[in-house]
This record gives C-alpha cells, structure tokens and sequence, in this order.
C-alpha cells in the first residue's frame, strides 16, 4: 500500500495523481443541529414553567378535534397556546383561534415533520405565558416526527380506532418515543374491528412504560381522565 | 421521508467543516456515515437522497460509506444484554419486550475524504 496517502497501489509516485486527499475526522450526530434547538426550547420551557407536549398520529386520527375539545374543558384552569403544523393551509389554526386561545400556524410545505428551529421561531411569535401548557400539534405522519425532538415534555402519540390496533407494531418508532397513547374515537368502536386490548398489548411491547388513554372527542367519553393527566402532569412540571 | 431532510443536514455538516479549510478543498470524494440499526433511517432512502442533497455542492460526486450499527438491549428479566434487529424483536432469551435499548440509534458522519 503506498505509505503516503494509503490509496491501496503498491506504486513509485512517478505518475500525477491526487496526493493532496485528506481524510477529516467528523464524529457528529446528522440531527445535532436539531438537538442543539431542542435544547433550546426545553431551557426556555423549564425556565417559563411552560409545560409543552407533542401531539403526533397519522391524519385525521381526531388531534384538532381533541385539542379544541380540550381546550373549551381546561382554559378557564389554565393558560393554553397551540403551535399547529401543517404542511399547508391554516385551517387548523382557524379551529384552534375560534376556541379564543392564541395560535401559531407553522406551514411544513413540502416536510414531513416539525423541527427544532421552526419551533423556536413560532415561540418568538407565540410569546407562551409563564406557567401554561403549551400544545404543538405536529404535521400527520406516523414515521417522521418521531426522529425530531422539538424540546417537549413529552410525546403524545394519538390513534383513532379507524386506523386499526396493529399501528403500534406498523410503525414502532412512533410508539417507542411517546410517554402517552390516547386511543380516539371510541365512539365507533362498535362499528369497526378494533380490538383495543390488543392494541394497548403491542404498544406496551415496543413500549413496557407507554400510558393509556381512551377517548372520544364527538361524545367527550374519557374527556375526564385526560384533563386529569394534563393537569396532573402540568402541576408536575 | 425524513431521508433527504437528514441528507441535506448532513451537506450542511460537510460544508460547515471545509469552509475556509487550507489548502483549499476542491471536491468532497468519499463520506463515512454510522447509522445504527433501530435509528429508524431506512439506507436505500439515504443512498437515494444523498445525490440529491450534494447536487449543488462539493460533495455531488462523492461516494457514500455506509457502517450499520447493530442494536442491542438490556433485558431487565433476563439481566443480560442481547441483540436487537428492529423494535420488535424480543429478548432472545425469555421472548419478553421488558427490555431498554443500550445501542443502535447512531446516526452519525464520522469522516470525510477531500481533495
């Protein structure tokens, strides 16, 4: 091997070729940019007594429907504001300010998550007041959103009976990540084949920690103990 | 999805660390990445994504290395580390899930080779 720039040819540098190649040592994290702004975030949170939770399902499992509900419930108890992240439009935003909460709408465009920075600079728009608890509804993905820390307390990953009970094992990074799962809908349960035990079973298995809630945003069953976990979390913060 | 959203931090990355290096680098030749295998990255995504995310840099030529990371666990039941291959694989030992992940996540540029 040549002793000089290790090319793999036993050789005489007689011939011109690249003896300036360097090798540079990196080491770093693809995502410690992201991390570094999560960071951020969670500093800010801590010092601001803002209680912050990442709402993340696939589309139309209910997120919107479920905060608006939640929030006519707690809003008198406590202060709450909304970062909702869409790829377009800002009809969520519209739902959330007709509940008369402030409201940040982040446009993804063509991502397919949330990140770090595009959080820190809602937070500038947002300003969240000291001690309240602070929604960030992410874009509708099962897969991306759980790679990106956006700073939260924790993760709430949100699965509508619709979808089916084999979600958690379809997409484990969701369910491995998240401190909660709130199973929507319940309403059509007799309607649909969802075998709640069975889904609750395979999140515990990519997840022995994971907490469960079940709810319906149209009938607000199971509205309660939500509220209970929000505000218990919330005091715990 | 998220594939070429992690290419394009890591050309960022890459440019960060030649940018006003000396003697200047002309062309990125070859980049080394560790990603482990429960990171949640699929390869063929990345190898995908990279030439698109370098098309416009001096990386666009360059050839992606890529080290898999294998996972691995501590079973709390078992009290022993075992082999992970994906989130659903149980404990190779009592067949349970009781466990916590020790490696397997990296997603990490460890070295590039510039000229």
């Amino acid at each position: 091997m040549c002793g000089y720039c290790g090319c793999g040819h036993e050789h005489k540098h007689e011939h011109d070729h690249a003896h300036d190649s360097r090798i540079m040592q990196i080491e770093q994290d693809i995502l410690g940019e992201n991390q570094r702004f999560a960071d951020q975030n969670r500093a800010y949170f801590t010092q601001h007594g803002i209680l912050t939770l990442n709402l993340m399902s696939s589309p139309g499992s209910g997120k919107t429907t479920l905060l608006v509900e939640t929030i006519r419930a707690l809003k008198h108890r406590c202060a709450i504001s909304v970062i909702e992240g869409d790829q377009q439009t800002d009809l969520d935003a519209q739902r959330i300010a007709a509940t008369a909460v402030p409201v940040v709408q982040i446009n993804t465009g063509k991502a397919c998550h949330l990140n770090a920075h595009r959080i820190g600079h809602a937070l500038s728009d947002l300003a969240p007041s000291n001690n309240s608890v602070l929604f960030i509804e992410n874009v509708g993905n099962l897969v991306c959103p759980a790679l990106f820390d956006l700073g939260e307390k924790a993760k709430i990953v949100i699965l509508s009976v619709t979808e089916g009970d084999d979600k958690p094992l379809k997409y484990p990074h969701m369910f491995a990540e998240a401190s909660l799962m709130i199973i929507n809908k319940i309403d059509l349960l007799p309607y649909v084949s969802f075998n709640v035990a069975q889904c609750i079973e395979y999140a515990r298995r990519i997840n022995p920690h994971i907490a469960v809630l079940q709810t319906s945003a149209t009938t607000q069953q199971g509205l309660l103990p939500w509220c209970d976990w929000l505000l218990k979390t919330h005091a715990a913060a | 999805m998220h594939e070429l959203n992690i290419c394009v931090n890591l050309i960022r990355i890459l440019e960060d660390k030649i940018y006003n290096a000396l003697p200047p680098i002309t062309r990125i030749k070859t980049v080394w990445l560790e990603i482990g295998q429960l990171a949640g990255i699929d390869l063929d995504a990345i190898r995908f994504s990279f030439p698109i995310a370098a098309a416009h840099s001096l990386a666009k030529d360059a050839t992606l290395e890529i080290k898999t990371q294998a996972g691995s666990a501590h079973c709390h039941n078992c009290d022993k580390n075992v082999t992970i291959a994906s989130l659903l694989t149980p404990c190779a030992i009592c067949g349970q899930y009781n466990y916590t992940i020790t490696l397997g996540k990296a997603l990490r540029v460890t070295k590039m080779e510039t000229e």
